[in-house]
């Protein structure tokens, strides 16, 4: 496993641009990242379709190479030592396809296993002590017969086959159902515990709130910001929230309407009919703010904390569907 | 970090597409379409009253059945891994994709092998052609040599139709002119002298001119070296093939073309 004085990952003004058949310009998916993951931890990796967060993956995969900058897995170059990376890692790419549709999950990671350099018992012991990981250990059907979830377990399965020193997750809980997803999060740890690194790239806020110990945004390939994800969170302590409870939608709108005038006021919006929302801005606002309020007789407010999804749409920007 | 041996994948890529052609036969259908060839032939051959020719028509469906699938399977290994997502996977392993090929391919011509009984059941159950071999060790020699050539030949097609962009046409193309080159049925000692130059350069002659001749057992003059001729030609091909996908992986690298489909 990776040594404690040795970053999991590190990646350094890491560029890489696409060729786009057809088209002039050259498509940046990368655009000099730099990032180091601590050995032992889950990083999650942030960001909206197109960010660079399947980019990186790969790279780091050695199944793609930079146009520039430097990235190393375990101490090792993906591209100068790229067969000693590939010793060193488990890749999961999320989706339906990556698996043989007529053999059944036990015949898969066989093959897998070989590529893996495992064989004899070793190998057989792996891959049911991974199958049943993955809760497929009753399951004797073609892959085809499959559904989406368990097709991602297998994925799972094969990216935790060889005990991966380093294990990339590209969204990795797709088409999971609740439970299966909340067990995926044990499994993560799991693998954690055992000394692996996970690198995870999801959309899924309280997936990457649960499981990571650090989280990064990027977008236009670009890296935002990295914090814990409550440190994200203190990000936005400026922008830090009162929801006022009111009687009636009159009533909630007149107080919206006082509070916007304030000038420790950020923003203000009415939820559900009678209950405003306000952001603060300022040193010692709330407390100005809660004080105006319990003055006014409002006496049902909550101060709360950003989820990260909050945090997300805030450093991200709400671009509704957009996909630079 | 575990070693990785190239006969394990070799063995594991067999395996995989054992059980992948075991579970959809269909994808033999050049070997199941032997029978009517067969038939065919010795029918045409019977009525021109040429039985001495019995031994033309049960070989020329095999090696065509061969060469179809070398074709039409073993060329599409890549880019089936490409269209299924999992080319992406086995470049992230430390296995080496041609060793995978080399297994798979393998594994597809092998299964051809069955052409060559069918075809003689065939001509046996409907035209009471008693299948003999004169030299049993010059053919199966040569028929082992074929099929090391046709895996090669296989593993470029693979690379080649991997890069283009419209392998249907290339895989149609490559199937009647190459029977015909290759001498599967027609000896090319009957083809004019240019065509005869350019049949020496393909496998399949040398292959179909020794199978033939070890049957009956005459024209077998200098046969190590003529199968010799046909190893020959399989190392070449070998050795393109492993350049072009060199070039091919190390490229897709570079552009990002390993997941399109």
């Amino acid at each position: 496993m990776t040594s404690a004085a040795v970053p999991a990952i590190e990646v350094r003004e890491l560029r890489r641009e696409y060729r786009v058949r057809g088209a002039q310009k050259r498509v940046t998916a990368l655009d000099g990242l730099s990032l180091t993951v601590a050995g032992g931890s889950v990083h999650g990796l942030l960001g909206p379709n197109g960010a660079g967060k399947t980019t990186l993956c790969k790279i780091l995969a050695t199944v793609l190479v930079p146009t520039s900058g430097t990235a190393r897995v375990a101490g090792f170059d993906v591209e100068r030592d790229a067969l000693q990376v590939r010793g060193r890692i488990g890749l999961v790419l999320g989706g339906d396809r990556g698996l043989y549709a007529k053999l059944t999950a036990r015949e898969n990671l066989e093959f897998w296993a070989a590529m893996y350099g495992m064989s004899g018992d070793g190998a057989s012991l792996r891959i049911r002590t991974v199958i049943e990981q993955v809760g497929l250990g009753g399951v004797d059907l073609a892959v085809e017969r499959f559904s989406r979830g368990m097709k991602q377990r297998l994925h799972l399965a094969r990216g935790l086959l060889p005990e991966p020193e380093v294990l990339l997750l590209d969204e990795p809980t797709t088409g999971m159902d609740p439970v299966s997803a909340h067990a995926f999060r044990d499994l993560v740890r799991g693998v954690v515990a055992a000394g692996s690194t996970v690198l995870l790239t999801t959309h899924d806020m309280a997936e990457a709130e649960a499981l990571c110990t650090e989280v990064s945004m990027i977008d236009g390939g670009r890296l935002l910001a990295t914090s814990t994800p409550r440190g994200l969170g203190e990000l936005l302590t400026a922008y830090e929230r009162i929801d006022v409870r009111t009687s009636d939608p009159a009533t909630a709108e007149r107080v919206r309407t006082q509070l916007e005038a304030r000038d420790d006021v950020a923003a203000t919006a009415v939820r559900d009919g009678t209950t405003v929302r306000v952001e603060t801005r300022g040193e010692d606002a709330v407390g100005r703010v809660l004080s105006a309020l319990v003055a006014q007789g409002l006496t049902q407010v909550a101060v709360t904390s950003p989820s990260l999804d909050e945090v997300y749409v805030h450093v991200i920007g709400d671009r509704g569907m957009d996909v630079r | 970090m575990r070693r990785v041996g190239a006969v394990p994948v070799i063995a594991a890529a067999a395996l995989l597409e054992a059980r992948m052609l075991r579970r959809s036969p269909a994808e033999l259908f050049a070997v199941w379409l032997v029978p009517l060839q067969t038939l065919g032939y010795l029918a045409i051959f019977r009525f021109s009253g040429r039985d001495d020719l019995d031994a033309y028509a049960v070989l020329a469906p095999a090696i065509i059945a061969l060469w179809a699938l070398a074709l039409l399977r073993s060329g599409e290994v890549i880019a089936n891994e490409r269209d299924n997502q999992s080319l992406e996977a086995i470049a992230a392993a430390p296995a080496r994709l041609e060793l995978v090929m080399i297994g798979r391919v393998a594994v597809i011509t092998l299964a051809s092998w069955v052409a060559l009984p069918l075809s003689a059941l065939t001509g046996w159950l409907f035209f009471g052609v008693v299948p003999v071999v004169a030299d049993p060790t010059v053919f199966g020699l040569t028929y082992v040599a074929m099929s090391l050539a046709t895996v090669a030949t296989a593993l470029l097609f693979a690379v080649f139709f991997v890069n283009s962009r419209s392998p249907r046409i290339f895989q149609n193309s490559l199937s009647y002119p190459f029977y015909v080159l290759g001498g599967v049925l027609v000896p090319i000692a009957l083809y004019p002298q240019w065509v005869q130059v350019l049949s020496r350069g393909v496998y399949l002659s040398w292959s179909a001119d020794l199978l033939r001749a070890s049957t009956t057992g005459t024209g077998l003059q200098g046969w190590p070296w003529r199968l010799a001729v046909i190893l020959g030609l399989a190392a070449v091909t070998f050795i393109v093939a492993h350049a072009l996908l060199g070039l091919t992986m190390r490229n897709a690298r570079r552009e990002g073309k390993l997941g399109l489909t």
